[in-house]
């Protein structure tokens, strides 16, 4: 695996079969990927739109490394990130790439193995576990809250 | 200022050759920090994924085998119900806030 830089995707063509055969091909979840819409003008969210079907349909995984889209599109309400031109993408990610010197290479060479550890994980088994997870711990903390308005107003109460 | 520049005189070659020595190049300091700002990139990047693996391998199976809500909910349950009680035995004691309160309203509607 390389470096985990942005690979920037450019589509030209909005058209389903174009969209779709540029996201095969692309490395998204093992690269952070950036899909730039911006060349499309009035047809981004036609475009938009297939990148949605795509993730959906595909089970695209959006991890270890995210997935964002370049677009003008304001208020979608949509699975993807939006933002709306390439300088705004996050920072940690914008590196200039270059070959990498002794030091760097064993140090890429852990981050490659955590990075297939990652890969094997399966998400379909610990979506849910995490999802149960926050649920039960919700359940706690709002039960822990109102222990602790019982415990001011006794406290209050005792100190009268 | 001119007795300044006259001071120089004789220097000048030697000041100008040291000018050319300077000239930014490629093995430069810019380059030496260009090169641990990859370094500190990946040991970030490491850390990070370290931190994702922790929470779905360790984590999650720990949460399989082992979740402690059910004891957790029991305990809070508990420790509600206690202070409730508390709070209960707190307030209809005789000199509490709220009897003397209560006692205040009932005697001004009922003895007026």
């Amino acid at each position: 695996m390389g470096l985990p830089l942005y690979k920037i995707l450019e589509i030209y063509d909005p058209k389903r079969a174009a969209v779709w055969a540029k996201l095969a091909n692309a490395p998204v979840g093992a690269q952070p990927v950036a899909i730039d819409l911006s060349n499309l003008g009035d047809r981004e969210l036609e475009a938009l739109e297939y990148i949605e079907e795509f993730v959906r349909l595909q089970k695209t995984r959006a991890f270890p490394y995210p997935l964002y889209v370049v677009s003008n599109i304001k208020n979608h309400r949509g699975v993807l990130e939006l933002v709306p031109s390439l300088e705004h993408l996050p920072q940690y990610y914008k590196k200039k790439n270059r070959p990498l010197n002794m030091k760097e290479n064993s140090m890429m060479a852990k981050v490659s193995l955590k990075q297939g550890k990652l890969e094997n994980i399966n998400l379909d088994e610990f979506k849910p576990l995490a999802k149960t997870y926050a649920a039960k711990h919700k359940v706690i903390f709002k039960k822990q809250s109102y222990l602790n308005y019982l415990e001011s107003l006794f406290e209050g109460l005792r100190g009268k | 200022m001119t007795k300044g520049k006259d001071d120089l005189a004789g220097f000048r070659d030697f000041l100008d050759g040291e000018k050319e020595l300077r000239r930014p190049s490629g093995t430069g300091a810019a380059s030496k920090h260009a090169g641990f700002e990859l370094l500190t990139f990946l040991e970030l990047e490491s850390s990070r994924l370290d931190k994702q693996l922790a929470v779905m391998e360790e984590k999650s199976y720990i949460l399989k085998n082992c979740d402690s809500f059910d004891q957790l909910n029991r305990q809070i349950n508990r420790d509600i119900s206690l202070k409730n009680a508390q709070l209960m035995k707190l307030l209809y004691r005789e000199d509490s806030p709220m009897m003397k309160s209560l006692e205040e309203l009932f005697s001004a509607v009922f003895n007026s």
